[in-house]
């Protein structure tokens, strides 16, 4: 198309057309890059973008059209752009702040869409039934640009109507994320993209019905919200990196706390398990001793006591093994793993103390869950916590009456395993609690094995939870985790 | 008399095994249990001895036993408690409860036998104290009640005027009942009538 000389007005639209594909283009770029939940509003706001630099680029030629065909024909196409752009609206602010009611936003839509589809099947667009007068006109700052005049489409008002109720959307979505309380940044964009569109919808009307002699400038008026909404969502993908990064350093140190709490939990345990046989080997040789020193020395009494040093010291290296095996994982952080597997080993680290307990022990395994992803160590340890838990839960009850089982599951969002017990069960005022720190109803408890469980738990992208077992007995605990190949859930 | 018994409590077959093992080895008479159950079926509170007791049992556990033994069944038998780890507060409450000592696994089986040869001697002295008690309350029941009323104004060191002039009655009289009461209970002076009163909690 032939334009006139360039004017600061052809050059400030040249300008805000280049600004607003920049925005495109860098939204569209981070959406490639970041994926997940963000990429909604990235692909959202270079879509935004995209409408309004079309809409700069029919808004340029408009002020360079030379004939009423010529500006018909700009005015008819001109509506792409901008019917994309009151198309999307509602939706970006559906999409990134939850806020406004739907059935608005369809009706704007529907009303709208009527108004575009009039548009394309008249020859002077939906606003002008004919020009009758096209002219070059003056700016304030002395650039020229093309004004044309006309006998209105009475129908033009639908158009008007549509974007009304788009507006009427955006403040409503306002009020809304105000009773919320989100005042600050949502509030800032919503009314910003609220008087956007106004200014747009108002002066725009004024240039259609000749009530305002100047340019359009829609444009113009969505530049600074368009900057707006791009600076916070740059900003965000220009930090997130930092706190990725700032997130992995804390998780290594709590994987290390959680470690050493979990190895001093689990020392407590092996200690106690292994001051039994160690005070029996002791007592026996002591009575061996003395049945040696007897005049004649008493060689049967010395022989037993024998065998039964041997027996003890057999069952303190079983403790020993047990959990050398699931140690032995040592510092191997991440991997694939199967829970019935790590399951098992940790029912095989715990049959001692089960069996010191009387307690039975029943396993539903689902069969060929996926493997989730995790480190060894911790899970088991997570596990055994539990096992133990569940276990001294029932401690009080008759031997008849200390069932433990232990399953798994596949759920949708991942593998889910169930301990569950007979015990006395936990209050409902206590369920949460007994997540927290040094929350513990046990003499000799720390406190930390909820509390650590759920802080390792949550670091795999999991959930730990509890409820009363059926018919209120006892208490079933749920450890999620997500498939390897998932999400966190 | 019987043989002074170790009982031992543990329901840790070869712990349990352990320990009579060791108290055999000794020279001590030991009866062992796997239950406080069990052991509450056998037991006659009248066997000298002493109860090495574990406290974490299954069904009743070591303080509950401990509670039995001193509230429902009156036996002042001393108890030594053995533990896989130091249960603070359970300790304070079993020591509140009067028992003898607690001890942690693993224990030196010196120490141990050490607090069991304690325990014996304790429950021997208890036991003598216990024997003499009753003797003085079977002295004790034999006396009228006016002489009980004579004795009572005697221990606290009054004359028999003063006491004639107290219960309104001849000084002669007096000396009667208090000559009784000196025979009756066995008394060679008023200094250990005193110190049987004293027992009797007169």
């Amino acid at each position: 198309m032939d334009l006139y000389p360039i004017n600061w007005l052809t050059f400030l639209q040249g300008m805000v057309i280049a600004v607003l594909l920049t925005i495109a283009a860098m939204n569209l770029l981070l959406a490639g890059r970041r994926g997940g939940r963000s990429l909604h509003g990235h692909v959202l706001v270079a879509v935004l973008a995209l409408a309004v630099a079309g809409t700069g680029v029919v808004e340029l030629l408009l002020a360079n059209a030379r004939s009423a065909d010529q500006y018909g024909s700009l005015l008819k196409a001109a509506h792409v752009p901008i019917g994309i752009l009151v198309l999307v609206i509602p939706w970006v602010v559906w999409f990134l702040f939850r806020a406004g009611r739907p059935w608005l936003a369809g009706l704007a839509n529907l009303v709208w869409s009527a108004a575009l589809v009039f548009n394309l099947s008249q020859p002077y667009s939906r606003v002008y039934s004919e020009i009758t007068r096209v002219e070059r006109l003056t700016t304030i700052g002395g650039s020229e640009y093309t004004w044309v005049a006309g006998p209105g489409q009475p129908a033009r008002w639908v158009g008007y109507a549509g974007v009304f109720l788009t507006l009427l959307f955006v403040f409503d979505s306002a009020i809304m994320l105000w009773r919320r309380g989100e005042r600050r940044r949502s509030m800032i964009v919503v009314m910003c993209l609220g008087a956007s569109l106004g200014i747009g919808l108002f002066h725009s009307v004024g240039v259609d019905i000749g009530a305002i002699q100047s340019p359009y400038f829609i444009s113009l008026a969505f530049l600074i919200v368009m900057a707006g909404i791009a600076y916070e969502l740059i900003v965000d993908a220009a930090r997130a990196p930092v706190l990725e990064q700032r997130v992995r350093v804390q998780e290594a140190e709590v994987a290390h706390l959680s470690r050493q709490s979990m190895f001093s939990e689990m020392s407590v345990g092996i200690a106690h398990e292994l001051s039994q046989p160690i005070s029996g080997i002791l007592n026996n040789a002591q009575a061996a001793l003395s049945f040696l020193d007897r005049d004649p020395p008493e060689l049967g009494e010395v022989r037993e006591a024998l065998v039964e040093i041997a027996e003890q010291d057999r069952h303190a290296s079983d403790v020993v093994g047990g959990f050398a095996r699931v140690l032995k994982a040592g510092e191997r952080q991440s991997e694939r793993l199967d829970l019935n597997e790590v399951i098992g080993e940790v029912l095989e680290l715990a049959r001692v103390d089960l069996e010191r307990r009387g307690v039975e022990v029943t396993t539903d395994a689902a069969e060929a869950i996926p493997d989730v992803r995790g480190d060894r160590v911790l899970l088991s340890m997570i596990l055994f916590n539990l096992v133990r838990n569940a276990a001294e839960a029932m401690s009080a009850n008759k031997t008849a009456d200390r069932r433990l089982s232990i399953g798994t599951a596949r759920r949708d969002r991942g593998v889910e395993v169930t301990v569950s017990d007979l015990g006395p069960g936990i209050p409902a005022e206590d369920r949460e609690r007994i997540f927290d720190p040094f929350f513990t109803t046990r003499a000799d408890g720390s406190g930390l094995g909820l509390a650590v469980s759920r802080t390792l738990v949550e670091m795999h992208g999991g959930k730990i939870w509890c409820s009363p077992g059926p018919e209120g007995r006892g208490t079933d605990m749920y450890v999620l985790l997500p498939t390897a190949d998932g999400r966190p859930v | 008399m019987t043989v002074p018994t170790v009982f031992v409590v543990d329901d840790e077959d070869g712990f349990r095994g352990s320990l009579s093992r060791l108290f055999r080895s000794a020279g001590l008479a030991v009866s062992d249990f796997a239950s406080a159950e069990e052991f509450l079926a056998a037991f006659d509170p009248d066997t000298p001895g002493c109860l090495v007791l574990d406290l974490a049992m299954p069904e009743v556990n070591g303080i509950e036993l401990q509670r039995v033994l001193h509230e429902e069944l009156d036996c002042e038998i001393p108890i030594i408690f053995l533990t896989g780890h130091a249960e603070v507060p359970d300790g304070v409450a079993a020591l509140k409860e009067g028992a003898l000592d607690f001890l942690t696994k693993p224990v030196e089986p010196d120490v141990l036998l050490g607090a069991v040869r304690l325990a014996l001697e304790r429950d021997a002295e208890c036991r003598k104290e216990r024997d003499v008690l009753r003797m003085l309350r079977q002295l004790y029941e034999t006396l009228t009640p006016r002489e009980r009323e004579v004795m009572a104004h005697v221990v606290t060191g009054q004359l028999s005027k003063q006491i004639a002039r107290d219960l309104g009655t001849a000084e002669k009289t007096i000396r009667i009942h208090r000559g009784q009461v000196m025979k009756k209970m066995q008394a060679d002076s008023v200094a250990t009538l005193v110190r049987m009163a004293d027992k009797l909690g007169i």
